[in-house]
């Protein structure tokens, strides 16, 4: 076959560029080709001049053989292009094609960088991704396989975001792309395609989870289990895999069978919950459909007690109560409240060891959020040396009056606030109240204000608690103004101390006429001239300013700031200052967030 | 004044990090001062930069046809981010205060018009000469350079030969170092073709990995240079022989492949111009050309009436890509007074400086359609043709009329009338699959349809095969590459 030979030849040429052509004279293998060659040659032109060409690549009386050799390569190059096959041998079958996916064409420059995002390594492409898909640019046909390719994507941020938002908008359209891409032996990548063909699917692909649940790898497995969970009949199936040698495996087995179908399901995940992988029940028994496994838990709780109070075991009782509290999270169970009253009210249950359980035990109890709880939590207030007076101050704050609060935890604050009650009820003020820069720039958001009884400011303001005096400060009060200007005077920083900016925010925030007089006077000039940075807190208070100290802070910025990204900040909040139209606020902080931007 | 859109603004813009850039400059509110004339045809305003002084940027639509951006700012990219800015808070409806032209633009305006008149009086006065004068080339530079240029070629020549005498087999780090100080010499001779043939080549070589493969990469190289290198000395000696007895090659690439790059008066004089064409784009793609150093834009484009489907190319150095328009997929039939048309085959290059844009209709679709090419055994004759010239595109691009797209054993063909094959597959030329669009295509568009595709053809395999492009429909162009 003339083809072949052809081939033959492309082959020796190839090894004679490699080796070098000076090599090619009288070269043996050549040489041998040159009899069928003449051959073909009669009845075809094209190969006598082959075989003239190959006659003066070999001879050894050549004088440029690398010009010989390139000559007969050009030639059988040349050859070989006009010799490719364009017939594929088999059975042609029509492609069906899709009836209704939307085409849309969307240009180069808008396209690519998000297919190099896609299918490129390298940094940032999460936020080109966020951005295609908020501009719409996914509905595009072509971004659909290379987006369900990046599943495998080992920036998992990336691949969770396909998953959760881009690929679920192309709806049935990624089924056939989605399944041909699906192997049950790949990763993480291919359990997520298996769940995104359920979330199509559903039902009809039954027989697609089953096999991925009993032949998968582990990752594709224990998805597929999860999703059996959704179909009653596979209880069978579960509770086989429940027993697996793998841990991943029961843990999703045990998952799957939270949704309950039967008693046998609840009697698993119960099983394990008293036995080693009581891990791997606490999730099962919070998703559990059926109360009465939980309620289950609790008597096993209450049994774990008593096994420790008696003494016995003591260590694994108090793990196995551990675990039963944490999967009691989440659910308003019947009987949870006297399980925790008899936890809390026994004094032998406060030790160190149980420090752990003690918190879990009284979050529990404030997430059951009955007045009965929030009640019983209150009066735990000076129990175990005030531990928990945290979680009592909370459901009071839920259950009482702004007066009740204040005359039952005030006192706390008694001695200062050094002492370790004090402290916790800080911390509770500290989350109830929003900061005083949160409550002028509405980023506390339409949240319902925390009302706290005004007299809780004086005590504040003995504690020497300056961050709480500035969030409770509402109305301008003679007590809360000096307080707060002697914190501005005290700082040696000037704008570089957050507590004198916060109490100067405040000053501002209750209307008191001085603020910009302390501002100027007490605050801009002790700032240090190495800050190199102005933050959003420092930005608003300084544009606060009224329009007449405009030109002072302008003077400041040039005299005093050397860092030049400050100065042009401060200069341009003195810009501000001067055309701000009256009591216009608003207008400013929005600047600020778009200056942070 | 033309209406500014998003999409406008996107397309003034050089590239897809200008427009954003400039959107940016709108969201963090810099523009303290947006103003527009009372006629809408000027639009000023102020931007903040980092510089105490603002950037004063406008843009003129006295002429829509040729809006006139001025900015204050020292950037090199044009139009400058502070332009886009303003145009995109015009297009976002942004408040833009009444205002008189600023004394400075309506100086410049004064002075353009001013200019405007005197080129008039001089067409006037002019227009009863003579047609434009041929350009007069010096001989003696031009012999000159082709003397060059051949020394050129000489040198490249001894490259070649030393690379065949010894063989790929004995090319290391040295030689190859040696190598590319020779390639680098070659700036001197006015042969950038060449020279850009050569580092190819060189590449090629200084791949690391498989030395097998890297053989099989190189081979071609040599055999076009070789072929590259014979063709361009025996024209050279011709045309220095007499410059007036062998005139520019204009039937072939070869003096594009030397490295001339044809200017558009040169194309005017040679007679390489056609009179009102309308052109549509099928394809689009942009890459990086790492023998040339520079960024290809590159579309292919169709003339309705004929069979010939063009090629734009634009080049950016690397270097300068910043400043010099990225081109982008075009969706709108261009009306051409003036095309330019470069010396080639199958693919000729084209390029036009002014133009007018439209939506193509279902007509145009039409006639689209009827251009493809129905018999698949003459299109693979004149592509395997065409291939086998040394010197050709080895990826030529033609639209085919089928009758339906089918599969073989896994592998896409497109069919014919006469029931001939062309297969379907992801060249390696183009590194961009679009074979697997194919299914999410609809039904319709699977049956008696055209279709634009690249060539290719596969040694391993000995196989010819094509890469989709794109679709065209009665509805429009379904663009499986860009």
């Amino acid at each position: 076959m003339s083809i072949e030979l052809l081939k033959q030849l492309d082959h020796e040429i190839r090894r004679l560029f490699v080796a070098g052509s000076k090599l090619a004279s009288g070269d043996v293998r050549l040489a041998k080709l040159l009899p069928a060659l003449g051959q073909i040659g009669q009845s075809s032109p094209v190969f006598a001049r082959i075989a003239q060409a190959v006659e003066q690549t070999i001879d050894p009386n050549t004088e440029r053989s690398s010009a010989k050799l390139l000559e007969l390569a050009v030639l059988i190059r040349s050859i070989l292009y006009t010799q490719g096959q364009t017939e594929l041998a088999g059975v042609q079958t029509p492609i069906t094609g899709t009836d209704h996916f939307p085409i849309t064409s969307l240009p180069f420059r808008e396209l690519n960088p998000v297919l190099l995002a896609l299918t490129v390594k390298g940094q940032g492409r999460l936020e080109v991704i966020h951005q295609a898909h908020k501009d719409g640019i996914f509905r595009d046909y072509r971004l659909l396989i290379p987006a369900v390719t990046a599943l495998d994507e080992s920036y998992s941020e990336i691949a969770d975001y396909l998953e959760a938002s881009i690929i679920p908008q192309y709806g049935a359209d990624a089924l056939p792309v989605l399944q041909q891409q699906f192997r049950p032996d790949g990763g993480r990548g291919h359990a997520r395609r298996l769940q995104l063909i359920h979330r199509i699917l559903g039902r009809s692909g039954i027989q697609l989870y089953e096999h991925a649940a009993a032949t998968g790898s582990l990752e594709v497995r224990t998805a597929a289990i999860g999703l059996l969970g959704h179909y009653p009949e596979q209880e069978p199936f579960l509770l086989e895999q429940a027993d697996e040698r793998r841990k991943e495996v029961r843990r999703a087995a045990l998952l799957a069978l939270s949704n309950g179908y039967t008693s046998k399901a609840s009697d698993r995940i119960y099983g394990a919950l008293i036995s080693k992988d009581r891990e791997l029940a606490v999730e099962a028994i919070r998703q559990s459909s059926d109360d009465s496994l939980r309620r289950r838990t609790i008597d096993f709780a209450a049994a774990m007690f008593d096994q420790w109070r008696t003494g016995a075991k003591q260590e694994e009782a108090l793990d196995q109560l551990r675990t039963a509290l944490e999967a009691l999270r989440g659910h308003r169970t019947t009987g949870l409240l006297e399980l925790l009253r008899s936890l809390l009210s026994d004094p032998t249950f406060f030790t160190q060891d149980t420090s752990q359980l003690q918190e879990t035990a009284a979050q529990l109890l404030l997430s059951l959020d009955t007045s009965e709880a929030q009640a019983f939590a209150v009066s735990l207030k000076d129990t175990n040396k005030n531990k928990l007076v945290d979680y009592s101050l909370r459901a009071a704050v839920r259950s009482l009056s702004p007066t009740e609060v204040y005359d039952q935890f005030h006192g706390y604050f008694a001695k200062g606030a050094g002492t370790a009650a004090a402290k916790l009820l800080s911390g509770v003020f500290h989350s109830l109240l929003p900061s005083v820069y949160a409550r002028m720039t509405d980023e506390a958001g339409r949240a319902e204000p925390v009302v706290i009884d005004p007299r809780w400011g004086d005590i504040f303001i003995k504690a020497d608690i300056a961050e709480l005096v500035c969030r409770t400060a509402h109305k301008p009060n003679g007590a809360i103004i000096r307080y707060l200007k002697s914190k501005c005077q005290e700082s040696k920083t000037g704008l570089g101390n957050d507590v004198a900016v916060n109490a100067c925010l405040a000053l501002f925030h209750i209307g008191c006429e001085e603020a910009p007089e302390v501002l100027m006077n007490d605050l801009v000039p002790k700032t240090r001239r190495t800050i190199y940075y102005l933050n959003q807190a420092q930005l608003l208070l300084l544009g606060l300013l009224p329009a007449s100290y405009a030109n002072r802070l302008a003077s400041f910025a040039e005299e005093a700031i050397p860092y030049e990204s400050v100065r042009k900040q401060v200069a341009e909040v003195a810009d501000w200052v001067r055309t701000r139209p009256q009591d216009e606020q608003r207008g400013w902080v929005q600047w600020i967030t778009s200056r942070m931007f | 004044m033309i209406s500014i859109t998003e999409a406008y603004v996107d397309s003034v813009a050089l590239n897809a990090a200008a427009s954003k850039n400039g959107r940016d400059l709108v969201k963090k509110n810099s523009f303290p001062l947006l103003c527009r004339t009372e006629d809408d045809t000027l639009l000023f305003g102020e931007c903040k930069g980092s510089g105490s002084e603002p950037y004063r940027c406008s843009a003129d639509f006295l002429k829509p046809e040729g809006p006139i951006f001025r900015c204050s700012c020292p950037s090199r990219q044009f139009p400058c981010k502070h332009i886009l800015g303003m145009l995109y808070a015009y297009a976002g409806g942004k408040p833009f205060a009444v205002a008189e032209v600023p004394q400075d633009i309506q100086d410049k305006r004064d002075k353009a018009s001013l200019r405007e008149e005197k080129k008039k009086e001089a067409g006037a006065t002019e227009g009863s000469e003579e047609k434009p004068r041929r350009r007069q080339t010096n001989k003696s530079a031009l012999i000159k350079k082709i003397v060059a240029q051949l020394e050129g070629i000489g040198l490249a020549d001894k490259l070649l030969t030393g690379i065949v005498q010894s063989g790929l087999g004995g090319v290391d780090k040295k030689a190859v170092q040696m190598m590319a100080d020779q390639v680098k010499q070659l700036g001197n001779f006015y042969i950038p073709g060449i020279q850009a043939s050569c580092r190819a080549l060189l590449l090629e070589l200084q791949t690391d990995g498989d030395r097998e493969s890297m053989y099989t990469a190189a081979i071609p190289h040599l055999t076009v240079l070789h072929s590259l290198l014979k063709k361009a000395k025996e024209y050279l000696e011709r045309r220095m022989a007499d410059p007036d007895v062998t005139p520019m090659d204009t039937a072939s690439v070869l003096e594009e492949a030397i490295g001339h790059a044809w200017q558009l008066a040169e194309l005017k004089e040679l007679g390489l111009v056609d009179n009102d064409a309308a052109l549509l784009q099928l394809s689009f793609r942009s890459y990086f050309d790492s023998s040339r150093e520079e960024f290809v834009d590159e579309g292919h484009w169709i003339r309705l009436g004929t069979e010939r489907i063009h090629m734009t190319r634009t080049y950016r150095p690397y270097r300068a890509a910043k400043y010099i328009r990225e081109e982008d997929s075009q969706f709108q039939l261009v009306q051409i007074k003036e095309l330019f048309v470069y010396p080639g085959e199958l693919n000729a290059r084209v390029r036009w400086e002014d133009a007018s844009y439209c939506d193509p209709n279902s007509e145009d679709m039409k006639m689209v359609q009827s251009q493809a090419r129905c018999s698949f055994s003459e299109v693979v004759k004149q592509v395997k043709n065409h291939i086998k010239n040394p010197l050709s595109d080895k990826h030529p691009v033609l639209l085919l009329a089928y009758r339906e797209i089918v599969s073989v054993n896994g592998q896409y063909a497109l069919v014919d009338e006469q029931g001939k094959q062309i297969p379907l597959a992801d060249i390696s030329y183009l590194n961009h699959a679009t074979t697997s669009l194919l299914p999410l295509l609809k039904q319709d568009d699977l049956r008696n349809g055209a279709m634009l595709v690249m060539f290719e053809h596969d040694f391993q395999r000995n196989a010819l095969s094509a890469q989709p492009l794109s679709v065209v429909t009665g509805q429009g162009v379904i663009r499986l590459l860009y």
